[in-house]
């Protein structure tokens, strides 16, 4: 059994009136992949923001490394190891390869870290070496999110939170990503991955959680999940 | 020797030209020092020193020569370009400092002149009789003597900065055009207390404005020369670009830079949006508020139409004339319109008037070009706007500091 590194117990956030989370629970063991699914507004990523503290919960508890986090401060949490890879990825385009990678490092002092991630991360994407000198706006789509995953693994992360890596990627580009979330797991990262694309992020999740206007309606092993009838009809046409 | 030779070989002629004027302007504007064109031209020289490829040893002699040698002497024998040339330090200063909070953090305060205001009514106040409205004058007797004026420096670059904070606290959370009118009316807000803080105390003297000041004082010498205030606002200019250099190609400059790209992604990358912005804001009103003291000092007057709306917009001209976010840049587009607005403005004026005076030309009272200096100095901005949207130099967006680093790995990740 592995110990649980992240924990949402009863989860509400607001936008404004707009009640966004209803009393979202849901847990994710170190070195597992878990995905979120749902439709449009379902409240994906605003389970994200609210666990790297982008937006502040009404109330329930975010509970990571068995520590109280909501409330905190983003930068506070990008110390402790949460990485955000934000939706639509969010890079910097005026800036180079190299220097955007660098910026997912803020939160390290130390320049031995910052050198050996970027080599890791130039390791897991060689596309992004033979690019580092490009400004990330001349990146291809899915080249744009290879550069915020490895922009999100630059600050040391126990815990990566991927908000939709696969939107509006090209087929073959979608399994290149698909393909590195597995290797990192392999790697011991754990990943809270949230996807419209809910077959294959099923089939590669240990576990998943089925959001609907705000509430899980649904959890199980990636593989149940697949089998469920309602799943399929939902979401896996 | 040799190398010498090699070297002016590779000139080619373009560049010979360059280098004559480089050498040639500061010693021509030594010696007429009362000609405008050479004076321009002597400008022009230095902006072509700091452009044209030359040894760093011989570019930095020559630097030094013309700001420490010929400048004092040429200012000696006429002080009136002394005194533009230490205008256009003095806003390069002040452009440098919004540059920070416009160029590098991608904030738009068009409130700055009320820091420097803060600055200059903060020594006003004590450098003239006007503090014993306050405090009696059997504890002190006030003006306080030109000796403070050095304390007053780093006051009012403290002083400004705690503004700067405690305006940007609730102010930061707004974006773009929002900040930008919030910050506007905080310039108006200071100069209408200024305008009208002389009831029930009189603190600032309303709109008739505190005067005298008294100058900076060193050593018993009283230092109220244009020369004076030449070397003064020198070694603040230095002072203040060394610090914005090394602020952006700091940490922190990272920071400022991703908050400007993008501000979801710099807060998921871990960057502390309000300490940042804070910060970003407090720099720029500090070196304003310095600024303010000197500026107080130098005109031994202060009143509150000095830092009207106007004069935000003129410093916020030379930013976005020069290139946002390039501090040499910056200081480029302050020189230019420092000397549009008070030297060729003012020159084609008096050049028009004298043509009809003369007869030449008839140009009715109405079409005083006195009148349209303004005008003119909009068409250029318009022009500026349509040819050179990025302003005279664009900042690199490319950073050194990181450059450097790369070039060391690359050359550890090749082999």
């Amino acid at each position: 059994m592995s110990k649980t590194i992240l924990q949402l117990e009863n989860v509400n956030t607001y936008y404004g009136k707009i009640h966004a989370l209803k009393d979202v629970s849901f847990e994710v063991n170190e070195g597992e992949i878990v995905t979120l699914i749902g439709s449009n507004g379902a409240g994906k990523t605003t389970t994200l923001k609210t666990i790297s503290a982008l937006l502040k919960p009404a109330n329930g508890n975010v509970v990571y490394m068995g520590k109280k986090v909501n409330g905190s401060a983003p930068h506070l949490l990008t110390i402790e190891g949460i990485a955000h890879v934000p939706e639509g990825r969010k890079i910097f385009p005026r800036l180079t390869v190299e220097e955007n990678l660098e910026m997912g490092a803020f939160s390290l002092k130390s320049q031995e870290r910052i050198k050996r991630n970027k080599d890791y991360v130039f390791e897991l994407f060689p596309r992004l070496l033979e690019r580092r000198k490009q400004k990330g706006g001349t990146l291809s789509g899915g080249e744009q999110q290879m550069l915020a995953m490895g922009r999100g693994l630059m600050c040391d992360p126990k815990i990566m939170l991927l908000d939709e890596p696969s939107m509006g990627l090209a087929p073959m580009m979608i399994q290149t990503v698909f393909d590195i979330i597995k290797k990192l797991r392999s790697e011991g990262m754990t990943i809270l991955l949230v996807e419209q694309n809910a077959g294959k992020a099923l089939k590669l999740a240990n576990k998943g959680y089925v959001l609907q206007t705000g509430s899980v309606i649904l959890s199980g092993t990636g593989a149940e999940l697949l089998k469920n009838d309602m799943v399929r009809e939902a979401y896996l046409g | 020797m040799d190398t010498i030779k090699n070297y002016f070989r590779l000139i080619k002629e373009k560049q010979l030209i360059q280098l004559v004027l480089i050498f040639l302007a500061p010693i021509l504007f030594y010696l007429f020092s009362k000609s405008s064109i050479i004076f321009l031209l002597f400008l022009a020289s230095l902006f072509l020193l700091y452009r044209i490829r030359l040894d760093m040893k011989i570019k930095g002699i020559v630097a030094l020569l013309d700001l420490l040698l010929i400048i004092p002497l040429a200012g000696l024998e006429n002080s009136y370009y002394l005194g533009i040339i230490t205008q256009i330090v003095i806003y390069a200063v002040l452009a440098i400092g919004l540059n920070v909070v416009i160029g590098f953090a991608g904030l738009l305060d068009l409130g700055y002149v009320g820091f420097y205001a803060v600055g200059a009514y903060l020594y006003a106040f004590f450098a003239t009789s006007q503090a014993n409205n306050v405090i009696p004058e059997s504890i002190y007797q006030f003006p306080l003597s030109g000796n403070w004026f050095w304390l007053f420096l780093p006051l009012a670059l403290i002083v400004s900065a705690g503004m700067g904070v405690l305006l940007g606290l609730p102010v930061l959370r707004l974006k773009g055009d929002y900040l930008a009118i919030v910050t506007l009316g905080f310039a108006e807000i200071i100069r209408i207390i200024l305008n009208n803080a002389d009831k029930p105390i009189n603190l600032t003297n309303g709109p008739k404005g505190l005067t005298p000041v008294k100058p900076p004082e060193i050593f018993g010498i009283v230092m109220n020369q244009p020369i004076h205030f030449y070397f003064i606002v020198l070694v603040l200019f230095v002072i203040v670009f060394i610090s914005a250099y090394r602020l952006d190609h700091s940490r922190i400059g990272r920071a400022w830079a991703a908050i400007r790209e993008d501000e979801l992604a710099a807060r998921t990358m871990g960057i502390p949006l309000v300490r940042m912005k804070l910060l970003a804001f407090a720099t720029g009103a500090g070196f304003a508020g310095m600024m303010g003291v000197v500026f107080a000092a130098r005109q031994t007057f202060v009143d509150p139409s000095s830092f009207g709306f106007m004069e935000s917009i003129g410093i916020l001209a030379m930013v976005i004339m020069g290139g946002m976010g390039n501090i040499r840049g910056v200081i480029v587009g302050a020189a230019a319109v420092v000397i549009l607005q008070l030297h060729l403005l003012k020159e084609l004026s008096t050049f028009l008037t004298q043509l009809s005076v003369s007869g030449i030309l008839y140009i009715p009272s109405q079409l005083d070009p006195a009148k349209y200096e303004k005008l003119v100095f909009g068409l250029i901005l318009i022009l500026m706007c349509v040819f050179r949207p990025k302003g005279l130099m664009p900042a690199k967006r490319t950073m050194e500091l990181i450059k450097g680093f790369r070039k060391k790995l690359t050359k550890e990740s090749l082999s």
